[in-house]
C-alpha cells in the first residue's frame, strides 16, 4: 500500500501567557489544478472536523474557473459563522497521488481545507501522529 | 511586548501569503493575497515552492470556520 508522511508545520502563535512560541499544524502541500492550468503547491490544513474541502475563491481563478459559477453552498463552521462557497471538480494533487474531486470555493475563506469528503475519503488511513508532529497517509 | 526570538521564517508574515523555499527555511516571495503571490512567483526563476497563508498569531485554529 503506497504511503507519504509529513511533518506538521510550524507557525508562530502567541500563548494565553503572551509569548510567542511555535505551534505545530498538519498542513500539507497540494496543487490543484484543471485542465492544462495548475496552482503551485499550497499549504492545505488536514481538517477531519470538516464536511468538505474548502479553498479560498482565488486558488480557483488562478486555474481559470469562474468561481461563482459553480453549485452555491452554505456552509456553517465554529460560532455558527455562515460561509458561502461554490463547488467545483478539480484534480488534487498531493505528492504522486492525484484524483478529481470536488471542492468547495470561498470569497471568505483563507486557510485551505482538506475536508473528510473530498479527501480523506481518497485514503485508506490518515494517520495524526501528535506527539512526533506527523501525518501519515497510506492509499 | 511580543518575544520575537523564536527561530521561524513566517515570524514577520503575519495575515500574510508567502512563498516558502523548497527547505521551508525561508521567505521568497510575500503578497497580502494568493493571486499577487501566484502572480509574482511566475515571474521568478525559482519555482520550487510552496505557498501558504499566516494566520494571526493571537488566535488557535477551529478553522471549519471562515478564517
Amino acid at each position: 500500500m503506497p504511503q507519504f508522511e509529513y511533518s506538521y508545520l510550524a507557525q508562530p502563535y502567541t500563548n494565553s501567557s503572551g509569548k510567542l512560541i511555535q505551534e505545530f499544524r498538519p498542513f500539507v502541500p497540494v496543487i490543484l489544478s484543471k485542465g492544462k492550468l495548475a496552482t503551485f503547491p499550497i499549504h492545505a490544513l488536514v481538517d477531519s472536523g470538516a464536511d468538505y474541502c474548502l479553498f479560498p475563491a482565488q486558488a480557483a481563478e488562478i486555474i481559470g474557473i469562474n468561481v461563482k459559477t459553480g453549485v452555491k453552498k452554505s456552509i456553517y463552521g465554529i460560532g455558527n459563522q455562515e460561509v458561502i462557497s461554490y463547488t467545483h471538480k478539480v484534480k488534487l494533487h498531493i505528492v504522486k497521488y492525484s484524483f478529481e474531486t470536488f471542492i468547495d470555493f470561498s470569497e471568505s475563506q483563507k486557510i485551505p481545507l482538506l475536508g473528510r469528503d473530498g479527501f480523506f475519503n481518497y485514503f485508506d488511513r490518515v494517520n495524526f501522529n501528535q506527539n512526533k508532529k506527523s501525518i501519515l497517509f497510506k492509499y | 511586548m511580543l518575544n520575537k526570538k523564536i527561530k521561524n521564517p513566517l515570524i514577520n508574515y503575519e495575515n500574510k501569503w508567502v512563498a516558502l523555499n523548497n527547505k521551508q527555511d525561508k521567505v521568497v516571495a510575500s503578497a497580502d493575497d494568493l493571486k499577487n503571490l501566484h502572480q509574482k512567483i511566475s515571474k521568478l526563476k525559482t519555482k520550487n515552492v510552496v505557498l501558504t497563508w499566516v494566520p494571526p498569531f493571537n488566535v488557535a485554529l477551529a478553522p471549519n470556520a471562515a478564517i
